[in-house]
C-alpha cells in the first residue's frame, strides 16, 4: 500500500516542479495572425521601360539612364538593368548626377560601355545642387552576361539622370532660413522629388539646417526641433507636428512660423494655402496669429517684398535720376554736383523711405566713395585706386564696395568704413563687380580670373561679433558663362547676368546655386545690353545703346511707355 | 599505470589515488545511505502496522495531497493561460494599430532619399512608443529593407539583433505573426518576451520591404504568475496539512476510547476483575463500554463462583484425604500384624490377610496420589530445581524398574547421549514421572521391549518411553491425562493403577515449564515424551526428540 501510494505522489511533485520552472514561455513556435492582403499595383505616373530581351550593352546603359526617371521608391525598374549582386548593393539614395541629354555611349570589346556627357551638376543627399565645372562626365559601365542578357555589374554611386528627366521629376524648392537680423527670409534652393512626401522632405531639410555654404550666414529657428509625424496635407492645409522644441521667451516662434509657412506655401506640386503648426500636440502660443496660418499672416517676411517707395534710379552724366519719368533725384546728387559714375541707395526697412545714398566719383588715378543722406550732402568716406559700383542690401543701411579689386569695404550709414575679410578673393583675381543680395546674406562678385576672363562668384556673408564681417568662400556658380559683364539680384534666389563676348552680350537668369541657367529674351533691345539693374518684384533695367530699357510683359520697352528711351547708365533699385 | 613520462607521472598517480579514495568514500556513503534508508523504512513499516493514527494520517495525506495537487495544477494553468492570452490579445491589437499608423507614415518617405528613410523610421518608432496600450511596457523596431541592405530603427539597443529569425522569415513572407522568445533588456540580460511583427505595406507594391516589430516583455506576467504559483503551492500545502490534521484529530476521538478499552481489557485479563470502563455519553463508544462492563461483571461473577467451587473441591479432597489417613494408618498397622502372622492362619485366612494388605497398600497409594493432586490444585506444589545429571537419573529409574520389567518379560532399553545432560530440574519429581511412564509402558507393553531415549538440544532435554503394546487410539490419547481415566478399566495393574499417575506426571511436567505428550497407534504401541527446559523457568519452543516415532514396528514383526 505504501509503495503504491508513493509512486503517484512522486510523479505529481515532479509535474509541479516542471511547471513551476516555466511560468512564462521563453520560446515558442511562430504563430501567424493574419494572411498578407494583396496590394494593388502602383499607378506609376511616368512608366519607365525594363530592359528589352536581347538588348545590346549600349541599349542597356541607355535604358538604365532612362530608368532613373521614375518616382517609384528604390527604382525597381532601374535595378532590372543590373546584375543581381549589383541590384542588391546599389542604392539610388546616393547623390544625383545630372547629365545633359546629348550624351554619347561607346561600347568597347570587353562588354563595357563608356558614357561621356556634359555634366550639368550634382545634387547631394541633402538636395543641394552644385554646378559642375567644364569637365565632362565620363563613366565606364562594365557589363556581364546574366542568363544570356547583358547587365551592368558596377553602376556608379547614386543616380545618373538626364537634365530633362530631372526637371520633370524634381522640383526646385526654396528652403527659407532667416538672416541674422531675423527680418528677412533667405532662400536655400533644394531639389526634392515630387509627390506626397515632398512637404515632409522639405520640413526635414529645414530641420536639418542650411547648406554648408550658407550655414554661417543664416539663423535656423527650426534647428534642434524634430518632426513627430509626417506632414499631412488635407484640403490645402498642411499640418506640421513638431517635437523637441523648447518654447521659452527667447524662442523665435514668429520667425519659425513664417519660415514654415513661406516654405510650404511656395511648393509647386501640392497647393498648400495654409499651415497648421503644433508643438507636442499643442498649437503655438502666438496670440495674434490664427491656428491655420497663411502667407498673408506674415507679409513682412515676404521674400519678394521690396520697400514700396522703391523706384529705379540711374545716373545720367553724373546726375542721379529716377526711372519714373527721368526726373532728377532730390538733393545735390540730382544736380550733378558730385559727378557720380555709380551709386546705391538704401531704404529704411520699416517705412520704405530712402535714407542713405552712396556714390562713386571717378577721379584721375583714383576713385572716391561719397556717402550721405538721400537728398542731402554727400561726403567722401573712402578713396582707392579703383572702386567698384557700390551695393546695398535691404536689411541694413550699409554700402559695400571693392577697393582696388581685392579689398571689400563696407560703409555703414553714418559710420566709418570697415573691412570685410575675403581671404579667397585675392586668389581668384581682380573683382570687377560686387552685388549684395537683397537679404544681405549673399554677395555676388564678378572676378576676372587669372586669364582675365570675368566670371561670376557667389559667396555667403558671415557676420560675427568677434571676427566682424567676412566672406569666406566664393565658389563659381556659372562656369559656362563667361565673360560676365554685369550682375544683378532679380530675387533673393535668382541672379540676372549679362554675359557674352563683346557684341554678343545677352541677359541670363540663373539660380543662386547655378541651376537653371537660361538666356532671357532680348526682344525689343536695339543693341547689346551693357548694364543691368534689378530688384525683387520690380522689372529689370538694362542699358542698351546708351539708353535705358525696362523689361515688362516679356519684352523690353522704354521706361515711359510710348516715349523715347531715356539715356542713362548704371541703373539700380534702392533696397 | 601508463602516464606521461617525467613530471606527468607523479601527477597521474596522485590523480589515481585521489580517484580511488573518492570511489571508496562513495561506496561507503552509498552503503550508509542504504542502511539508513532500510532502517527508516522498517521503522515506518512498524509505525504503519502499529498505529491506526499513522495509517489514517498517511492515507489522508496521500489522497488529499493528490487531489490538491491536481486542482492546483489545473487552476494554475488556467490562470496562466488566461493571463497570457489577455496579454497576447492586447499586444496583437496594439501591433495591428501600430502597423496601420506606420502605413500612413511611410508615405512620407521620399524616393531616393536615405535621410528621409531614417528620419521616417525614427519618427514612427518614437510616435509608436508614445502610444501605449493595454499590453503594458513595450519596445518598437521598424526596419526598411531594399535589396540586400537593411536600415533598422529601434527604440533601444540590443533589440534589433535579438529578433528571432523564424519570426522575421514569417513576416518577410507577408504575414503578421507573434512568438515568445528571450529578448535582452536595457542592460543586455535576456528576459522572456512576446514579439509581434507584421509587414507595413503602403498603398502600392514597391520593392522596399518595411516591417514593424513590437517586443512586449513578460516581466509583469512572470511576477504575477510567480506570486500566484507561490500562493497556490503554499495554500495547497497548508490545505493538505490541515486535512491531515483534521483526520488525525478525528481518529484520535475514536482511537483513544479504543485504547482505553484495550488497557482495561488487559488489566482485566491480568486478573484485576474489578476493572470497568467509564461510560460517557450515549454513542457507540458508550454502548461498547456498557457491554464491556456487563461482560466483565459476568466474568467476574463466574470466575469467583468457579474459584469458590474449586476451592471447595480442593479443600474437600485434602480434608477427606487427611481424615482418611489416620484410620487408614491404624488399619494398615493391624493388617501388617495380620500379614506378619499369616503363617499361623489357615490358608484361606492367610490369603485374606494378603489380600487385605495388598488392597490397603493400594488404598494408601491412592490417598497419597489424591493428596499430591490436591496440593497441585491448591497451588501449593513447590519446585525444588537443582542441576541434575539426567542421564544418571534415567539410568537410576531404569535400574529401579528392572525387576518389574523382568516379571512382565519386557526388555528395557536405555538410549542416552554420550555427554552429560545437565538440567535444572526437581530430581524427585522427574524420577516419579519417569517411573510412572516406564511403569505404564511395561504394564501395557505386552511383553515387547520398552525403549527409553534421552536427548537434549541447546534449550531443552527430552525423554521418550516407547512401548509396542496395545497402543492407544488418538481419541484415547486426548483423555489419557484426565484424572481417574482408564483406557481399559478391566486391566489389572501391578503398579500404579490409581488413575492419577499421568495427571500427577502432567502436573509435574507443567511445574517445570515443560511438556508431557503422548502418541499412540492401536496395535503399534505408544510413546510418551517428557520435554523439560534445561534452565529453570526457561521457555520451551521445541523438543529434541520427535513425538511420533520414526520407525513403527507392526505387531508381530520381528524386533
Amino acid at each position: 500500500m505504501r509503495r503504491r501510494a508513493g509512486g503517484p505522489a512522486l510523479a505529481a511533485v515532479l509535474l509541479l516542479g516542471l511547471t513551476s520552472c516555466s511560468i512564462v514561455p521563453t520560446s515558442s513556435p511562430t504563430v501567424q495572425i493574419t494572411q498578407a492582403p494583396n496590394r494593388p499595383v502602383q499607378d506609376v505616373g511616368i512608366p519607365v521601360l525594363p530592359p528589352a530581351p536581347g538588348a545590346t550593352p549600349e541599349e542597356v546603359v541607355r535604358g538604365f539612364i532612362d530608368a532613373a526617371a521614375s518616382s517609384v521608391r528604390e527604382r525597381p525598374v532601374a535595378k532590372e538593368y543590373l546584375t543581381p549582386d549589383a541590384a542588391d548593393s546599389w542604392s539610388d539614395a546616393g547623390g544625383i548626377t545630372i547629365i545633359s541629354p546629348g550624351y554619347a555611349t561607346a561600347a568597347s570589346e570587353a562588354g563595357s560601355v563608356v558614357l561621356t556627357a556634359d555634366l550639368v551638376g550634382t545634387v547631394d543627399q541633402r538636395g543641394i545642387f552644385t554646378v559642375a565645372g567644364t569637365e565632362p562626365f565620363a563613366y565606364d559601365f562594365p557589363l556581364v552576361e546574366v542568363d544570356g542578357e547583358w547587365r551592368i555589374s558596377d553602376p556608379p554611386e547614386g543616380l545618373v539622370i538626364l537634365e530633362t528627366d530631372f526637371e520633370r521629376l524634381y522640383d526646385a524648392v526654396d528652403a527659407y532660413f532667416l538672416d541674422p537680423t531675423l527680418r528677412q527670409l533667405v532662400p536655400d534652393p533644394r531639389y526634392l522629388i515630387g509627390g506626397e512626401a515632398q512637404p515632409t522632405a522639405l520640413v526635414e531639410r529645414l530641420i536639418q539646417g542650411p547648406s554648408a555654404a550658407l550655414a554661417q550666414g543664416v539663423v535656423n529657428p527650426l534647428g534642434g526641433a524634430r518632426l513627430a509625424r509626417r506632414v499631412t496635407v488635407e484640403d490645402q492645409t498642411a499640418t506640421v507636428d513638431l517635437d523637441d522644441l523648447a518654447i521659452d521667451a527667447t524662442t523665435p516662434l514668429r520667425e519659425l512660423s513664417a519660415q514654415l509657412v513661406w516654405s510650404l506655401t511656395r511648393l509647386d506640386g501640392l497647393t498648400i494655402r495654409s499651415v497648421v503648426i503644433t508643438v507636442d500636440g499643442e498649437p503655438l502660443p502666438l496670440d495674434d496669429v490664427p491656428l491655420e496660418q497663411t502667407a498673408d499672416d506674415w507679409p513682412a517676411f515676404d521674400p519678394d517684398a521690396t520697400p514700396l517707395e522703391t523706384v529705379g534710379h540711374y545716373l545720367d552724366a553724373g546726375v542721379l535720376r529716377t526711372v519714373e519719368d527721368g526726373a532728377p533725384a532730390p538733393g545735390p546728387a540730382g544736380n550733378g554736383g558730385y559727378e557720380l559714375s555709380a551709386a546705391a541707395v538704401s531704404a529704411d526697412a520699416r517705412t520704405g523711405e530712402l535714407t542713405f545714398l552712396a556714390g562713386v566719383r571717378p577721379e584721375p588715378g583714383q576713385a572716391t566713395l561719397l556717402a550721405g543722406p538721400y537728398g542731402g550732402e554727400l561726403a567722401p568716406v573712402l578713396t582707392g585706386g579703383t572702386l567698384t559700383a557700390p551695393t546695398v542690401a535691404a536689411t541694413r543701411p550699409e554700402v559695400w564696395v571693392v577697393r582696388d579689386g581685392t579689398d571689400i569695404v563696407r560703409v555703414p550709414a553714418g559710420s566709418r568704413p570697415q573691412p570685410v575679410s575675403a581671404p579667397t578673393l585675392a586668389g581668384l583675381g581682380r573683382a570687377q563687380l560686387i552685388e549684395l543680395s537683397p537679404d544681405g546674406v549673399r554677395v555676388a562678385v564678378v572676378v576676372a580670373d587669372l586669364q582675365g576672363v570675368p566670371r561670376l562668384h557667389v559667396g555667403t556673408v558671415v557676420r560675427s561679433e568677434e571676427a566682424g564681417v567676412a566672406v569666406r568662400d566664393l565658389p563659381q556658380v556659372a562656369p559656362t558663362l563667361a565673360p560676365v559683364v554685369d550682375v544683378a539680384w532679380r530675387a533673393n534666389g535668382e541672379l540676372w547676368v549679362l554675359a557674352g563676348d563683346p557684341g554678343e552680350e545677352a541677359p541670363y537668369s540663373l539660380g543662386v546655386d547655378g541651376w537653371g541657367l537660361a538666356q532671357q529674351r532680348t526682344a525689343g533691345l536695339p543693341d547689346q545690353p551693357t548694364s543691368l539693374g534689378a530688384a525683387p518684384g520690380r522689372d529689370p533695367l538694362v542699358v542698351a545703346g546708351g539708353r535705358l530699357w525696362q523689361y515688362s510683359g516679356g519684352r523690353w520697352g522704354t521706361l515711359v511707355p510710348g516715349q523715347e528711351p531715356l539715356p542713362g547708365s548704371a541703373p539700380f533699385y534702392p533696397l | 599505470m601508463p602516464g606521461a613520462p617525467g613530471p606527468g607521472r607523479p601527477r597521474t598517480a596522485e590523480l589515481e589515488r585521489i580517484r580511488r579514495g573518492l570511489r571508496r568514500r562513495a561506496v561507503v556513503a552509498r552503503r550508509r545511505v542504504r542502511r539508513v534508508a532500510r532502517r527508516s523504512a522498517s521503522r515506518a513499516v512498524h509505525a504503519w502496522r502499529s498505529s491506526l493514527q499513522v495509517r489514517i494520517g498517511a492515507i489522508t495525506m496521500v489522497v488529499a495531497g493528490t487531489v490538491v495537487i491536481i486542482v492546483s495544477l489545473v487552476l494554475f494553468s488556467q490562470i496562466r493561460d488566461q493571463l497570457l492570452g489577455v496579454k497576447r490579445q492586447a499586444a496583437v491589437d496594439q501591433a495591428q494599430a501600430g502597423v496601420l499608423y506606420a502605413q500612413d507614415e511611410i508615405t512620407g518617405i521620399a524616393t531616393g532619399d536615405a535621410s528621409s528613410v531614417r528620419a521616417t523610421l525614427d519618427r514612427t518608432v518614437n510616435a509608436l512608443l508614445q502610444r501605449g496600450g493595454a499590453a503594458g511596457d513595450f519596445d518598437v523596431v521598424m526596419t526598411y529593407r531594399s535589396g540586400g541592405r537593411e536600415v533598422p530603427g529601434a527604440s533601444r539597443a540590443f533589440i534589433y539583433q535579438a529578433l528571432p529569425e523564424d519570426l522575421r522569415a514569417d513576416v518577410d513572407a507577408g504575414n503578421q505573426s507573434y512568438r515568445y522568445d528571450e529578448i535582452p533588456d536595457a542592460v543586455g540580460e535576456p528576459r522572456a518576451s512576446l514579439v509581434v511583427g507584421g509587414p507595413v505595406q503602403g498603398d502600392t507594391a514597391g520593392t522596399e520591404e518595411i516591417e514593424l516589430y513590437y517586443v512586449f516583455p513578460l516581466t509583469q506576467e512572470a511576477e504575477s504568475l510567480s506570486l500566484i504559483r507561490n500562493t497556490v503551492v503554499i495554500s495547497g500545502l497548508a490545505l493538505t496539512l490541515f486535512v491531515v490534521g483534521i483526520g488525525v484529530l478525528v481518529t484520535r476521538l475514536v482511537v483513544d476510547p479504543v485504547r482505553r478499552a484495550a488497557g482495561t481489557a488487559q488489566r482485566l485479563a491480568e486478573g484485576q476483575l474489578e476493572e470497568r470502563m467509564t461510560v460517557r455519553g450515549e454513542d457507540d463508544l458508550a454502548r461498547l463500554a456498557t457491554s464491556f462492563n456487563a461482560m466483565a461483571d459476568s466474568l467476574q461473577r463466574q470466575i469467583t463462583q468457579l474459584e469458590g467451587l474449586s476451592q471447595l473441591q480442593q479443600r474437600f479432597t485434602s480434608d477427606v484425604s487427611h481424615e482418611l489417613r489416620t484410620p487408614l494408618t491404624t488399619v494398615q498397622m493391624a493388617a501388617d500384624v495380620l500379614h506378619e502372622a499369616r503363617g499361623d492362619f489357615p490358608v484361606h485366612v492367610a490369603r485374606s490377610a494378603e489380600l487385605l494388605k495388598g488392597e490397603l497398600d493400594r488404598f494408601e497409594g491412592l490417598l497419597t496420589d489424591l493428596l499430591e493432586i490436591s496440593r497441585y490444585d491448591a497451588g501449593a506444589a513447590e519446585l525444588d530445581a537443582e542441576p541434575t545429571d539426567l542421564g544418571a537419573l534415567v539410568a537410576r529409574v531404569a535400574a529401579g524398574m528392572y525387576s518389574l520389567a523382568e516379571r512382565h518379560g519386557c526388555e528395557l532399553g536405555v538410549d542416552r547421549p554420550e555427554e552429560d545432560v545437565i538440567a535444572e530440574v526437581d530430581a524427585r519429581r522427574v524420577e516419579r514421572v519417569l517411573r510412572n511412564l516406564v511403569g505404564n509402558a511395561i504394564e501395557h507393553g505386552a511383553g515387547r521391549p520398552v525403549e527409553i531415549t534421552l536427548a537434549a538440544n541447546r534449550s531443552a532435554a527430552a525423554v521418550t518411553v516407547r512401548d509396542h503394546g496395545v497402543g492407544l487410539s488418538s481419541a484415547d490419547a486426548q483423555h489419557v491425562f484426565d484424572r481417574f481415566w482408564r483406557a481399559d478399566p478391566s486391566r489389572v495393574r501391578s503398579v500404579g493403577g490409581s488413575g492419577l499417575g499421568l495427571s500427577i506426571s502432567l502436573e509435574d511436567a507443567r511445574l517445570h515449564g515443560g511438556w508431557l505428550q503422548v502418541w499412540g497407534q492401536p496395535g503399534a504401541g505408544a510413546q510418551f515424551r517428557l520435554t523439560l527446559p534445561l534452565t529453570a523457568g526457561g521457555d520451551l519452543t521445541s523438543s529434541p526428540l520427535p513425538l511420533r516415532p520414526m520407525v513403527i514396528r507392526r505387531q508381530g514383526a520381528p524386533s
